[in-house]
């Protein structure tokens, strides 16, 4: 039961992570390997400002609205003049990664590599709840994710703009045709995508210590979890988040610590070779 | 109208490549070497190729001695690397102007590499300083792993390696140019076992961090508290990268074990095992115990509320109700305890065995070494080495209550 | 020039590639035009340089007087002109009726695209039945009504079809003639693509046969008779 509970709680971050990956993959064509920056840098903005003003309100606001930035920013300085250069996804991709150094290395020389800790909640016993062992941070967790998994469900599939966006994903040139700047919905996104990790960011603060590798830590089971799903839909890389999740915390309870991460490896590298469209994602070619 | 499937063979083995790479290059990028930071006058005072004589001696020209240091600069063991650092430069700022007043025209420089607190990158950081900036003495590694890694290289060139703070027992027989002011940990094994066995317990679970320090440690309690009746039901060991330990810490739950002992390699992982330990809800007759690294000034700070009632180890050659320490400690910033005290007196044993042999003879360090009885530093008494190099270890354990601590033994 | 839309000296391509030489032709008001021809002839080029997704060389298209050469989609769109692509595109992950609304995109009267919507389903049933269903799912045929169904939702003057027969069954392909001659009979003026030479000749008011990027042959069904046509286009490919 605990082990259920764990897992939710690591699937749940995980899921924002690939919500945003999932979607600017699908909008962009292109795997944006720095969303993990916006991650840890979101997680250092909320302690940066939480530290300034004590106040957690602000540092969320802060983060939230400096992460939306940066992922506009990557958008439209590096990512957007090579697509209209017809730049491959191969050398996008490769941009991500300078993006991904740029950042890290960045967040080290500002902030130095000691341990940064948001104490907001104090020392914490963990609350019995059916049989697990539950703290506040994480029941917050779960929450935060199921409040925006609710709320990003909602606008892709009832508004305007939501569907604009599946659109331009769906098949972005049928959508120029029909008079739906894709550009614009591009670099939406980001944004979007960037505001998640920004929650994300957040949500790992209150929680854990911050280091800066914890970028490429969380990328990679975002990235993971979207693979399983299917990174063709959004969806389905929440539940591939999930069963990361899934997959870690009971994997450890059977076999020896040093194999949690490379556990999820294992399951990226079979579905890349087998499975690429993921359990439940949708195979694009294989349509009428 | 473009087809969508980009997942073809070739592109995925690409991808597959390119994140191995980005990963292994993403590991490897927190490299800053950071510099020490010596005065402009220090600076001012240091001459490249300017070497020492041999002997001391009423020379109408200034000796410079020239050594290299290594540490954790980036990465968790930073924490722990910075404010010693930091202490090194204070140390020799200080033992310059010893040497000044005492009207000794003698210099120490010292060049600062990033150990990482991991053998393979401490070795190219001593590669770095002996091939490159000539030095033939390294005042480090920090982490056991850093010297143990180091050791071979330095017995290779003949350079005297001298460790102020690791404690790994591997290095008793690391090298005959080998020397470290920090009793092994066998020392600190032997401290803490009978205490866990006169505490009455009888099963116990062990949290320990997979690297050469903790690991040594854990092998240690391994072998000998079964021989005591003493019952080890659980034995995770964590992975340096993980943040998230609660699994382990369940399994280690279920075993229902009387004691839990935590051996963490930095502060950063102290606090990832105290927290998550603390939200487990153990039953409250559990006793902790943990190795010296819990007990850092720093991590009590830090973490004190998660670790009340722990036991910790630490190192008994500390001088007491030390004004002069007090003042070091405070302009240094180093809340490491006996960590801060060590470092800065082997700079200082350092001083005195340079003046009588100058930097590049390593035989005749070797014997000064040897030949040192008592020593007696200014934060901590009594160093003499024994024929491997290494000083004996006299442990006290204190208890983590309220944010500071208490002797118990 | 008192036509709808006229293509004057028109040259066109891709980049460096060129197709499109020197081409003249119109399209009145509530004519069906057919475009006809081999394959790679350059007649999806000609459909493409009005909606502006080719590259224009030199020369100049006109709609109700105005040069809308270089205008972009949306204005296009504003103007009245619709473009079904070849292949029944549609969005495949997005219901039909998401597919039919993101056709009013550019209408900001929700009542008017509440009203187009019924319109669509009362021309095409089976869009109403399955407007929850997502569009990969449809048949062929359903698809093809589904792309014809989003082009019109926005009330425009002219439809540029670009080969909506292509790969459909002979029932299927005689229903979507019928669409369209019906649609024609609402006032649409519509431009179309054609490789089956002999509905395409049967439907239009008038043909133009494209051959090598120029214009070989103009008229009307009397074309039917044309040795040309009737040897090669008729005899040969279907």
């Amino acid at each position: 039961m605990q082990l259920l509970f764990n897992s939710v709680v690591a699937g749940s971050i995980y899921a924002l992570v690939a919500i945003g990956f999932s979607l600017i993959f699908q909008t962009n064509r292109f795997m944006h390997f720095a969303h993990g920056s916006a991650v840890v840098f979101s997680a250092y903005i909320a302690f940066h400002f939480f530290s300034l003003s004590n106040s957690l309100l602000i540092a969320i606001i802060a983060t939230l609205i400096l992460s939306s930035i940066l992922g506009y920013l990557m958008h439209l300085l590096i990512y957007y003049p090579l697509q209209k250069k017809k730049s491959s996804s191969v050398i996008l991709l490769i941009a991500s990664f300078g993006i991904l150094f740029l950042i890290d290395n960045g967040l080290l020389l500002y902030f130095g590599s000691g341990i940064k800790n948001i104490n907001y909640f104090g020392p914490l016993r963990g609350m019995e709840f059916f049989g697990a062992l539950i703290t506040k941070p994480q029941l917050i967790i779960v929450l935060s994710s199921l409040l925006c998994l609710i709320f990003i469900y909602l606008l892709m599939t009832k508004t305007k703009l939501g569907r604009n966006l599946r659109a331009v994903a769906d098949n972005n040139d049928l959508a120029n045709i029909m008079g739906i700047e894709s550009k614009k919905y591009m670099a939406l996104s980001f944004i979007i995508g960037s505001v998640l990790a920004s929650v994300a960011g957040v949500l790992i603060a209150l929680e854990q210590t911050l280091s800066i590798n914890m970028g490429t830590t969380y990328m990679i089971k975002g990235f993971t979890g979207a693979i399983i799903g299917g990174v063709n839909s959004v969806p389905a890389s929440i539940l591939g988040s999930y069963i990361v999740g899934l997959a870690e915390n009971f994997g450890v309870w059977f076999l020896p610590s040093q194999f949690k991460e490379a556990i999820s490896f294992i399951l990226l590298f079979l579905f890349l070779l087998y499975k690429p469209n993921g359990l439940f994602g949708i195979d694009k070619s294989s349509r009428k | 109208m473009k087809k969508n499937n980009i997942f073809n063979k070739r592109l995925i083995l690409i991808m597959a490549f390119v994140l191995l790479a980005g990963l292994f290059i993403s590991g490897c990028s927190n490299n800053q070497a950071e510099l020490s930071e010596l005065s402009d006058a220090d600076r001012a005072s240091l001459v490249d190729g300017d070497n020492s004589d041999k002997g001391q001696g009423a020379l109408n020209r200034e000796i410079i001695f020239q050594i290299g240091a290594i540490q954790p600069l980036t990465g968790d063991g930073a924490a722990y690397g910075l404010p010693v650092q930091r202490v090194i430069d204070q140390a020799v700022l200080d033992l310059n102007a010893k040497w000044k007043e005492d009207g000794k025209k003698l210099q120490l420089k010292i060049y600062h590499e990033d150990g990482k607190c991991n053998g393979k990158e401490a070795r190219t950081a001593a590669e770095n300083l002996v091939n490159q900036k000539g030095v033939n003495i390294i005042y480090g590694g920090m982490c056991s792993g850093e010297t143990l890694g180091i050791a071979p290289f330095t017995e290779e060139n003949n350079v005297l390696l001298f460790s102020p703070l690791s404690s790994s027992p591997d290095i008793t027989n690391s090298g005959d140019y080998v020397f470290r002011n920090y009793p092994s940990d066998t020392a600190q094994v032997a401290t803490m076992i009978p205490f866990i066995v006169s505490k009455g317990v009888k099963t116990i679970a062990i949290l320990s961090e997979n690297t050469d320090y903790a690991q040594v440690l854990r092998a240690g309690y391994l072998k000998q508290l079964p021989e005591l009746g003493v019952k080890i039901v659980a034995d995770e060991i964590i992975l340096s990268s993980a943040k998230d330990v609660r699994t382990e810490i369940l399994k280690m739950k279920s075993a229902e074990p009387d004691a839990v002992i935590l051996l963490p390699q930095t502060i950063p992982m102290t606090g990832v095992f105290a927290k998550q330990l603390y939200e487990s809800n153990f039953d409250a007759d559990t006793l902790f115990f943990s190795n010296e690294i819990v007990g850092l000034d720093q991590a009590v700070n830090e973490f004190g509320d998660f670790m009340k009632g722990y036991f910790t180890p630490e190192v008994a050659f500390l001088k007491e109700n030390n004004e002069f320490s007090s003042k070091v400690i405070a302009d240094t910033e180093c809340d490491l305890g006996y960590y801060c005290a060590s470092t800065y007196d082997g700079i200082f044993l350092l001083g005195d065995v340079l003046e009588l042999c100058g930097d590049s003879d390593t035989d005749c360090l070797k014997k000064e070494f040897d030949a040192l009885e008592n020593w007696q530093g200014i934060m901590t008494t009594s160093t003499t080495f024994d024929e491997n190099g290494d000083v004996a270890g006299d442990f006290v354990i204190s208890q983590i209550i309220a944010g500071t601590k208490l002797r118990v033994n | 020039m008192s036509n709808l839309l006229n293509l004057n000296n028109i040259d066109a391509g891709y980049g460096e590639f060129d197709v499109l030489k020197n081409i003249n032709m119109y399209l009145d008001k509530h004519e069906i035009v057919a475009l006809i021809g081999p394959n790679g002839a350059g007649k999806s080029t000609i459909l493409k340089s009005i909606f502006n997704i080719s590259d224009i060389k030199s020369g100049k298209i006109f709609f109700e007087e105005n040069d809308i050469t270089n205008k972009q989609t949306y204005e296009l769109l504003n103007l009245g002109i619709s473009y079904v692509p070849q292949g029944r595109i549609n969005f495949a992950t997005l219901t039909v009726k998401d597919n039919l609304l993101i056709g009013a995109e550019l209408i900001k009267d929700k009542k008017k695209v509440k009203d187009n919507l019924n319109y669509i389903y009362s021309l095409f049933s089976v869009l109403k039945t399955k407007r929850k269903h997502l569009a990969y799912s449809l048949s062929g045929g359903e698809q093809q009504m589904l792309a014809l169904g989003r082009a019109l939702m926005d009330n425009p003057k002219v439809l540029l079809l670009d080969e909506p027969s292509l790969g459909l069954s002979p029932k299927l392909v005689k229903e979507t003639f019928e669409t369209i001659t019906k649609l024609a009979k609402t006032g649409l003026s519509i431009l179309i693509v054609e490789q089956n030479a002999k509905q395409a000749l049967r439907m239009a008011d008038r043909t133009y046969l494209l051959e090598n990027g120029q214009i070989a042959l103009e008229g009307n069904k009397k074309l039917l008779n044309h040795p040309k046509i009737k040897t090669i286009y008729l005899g040969g490919q279907i």
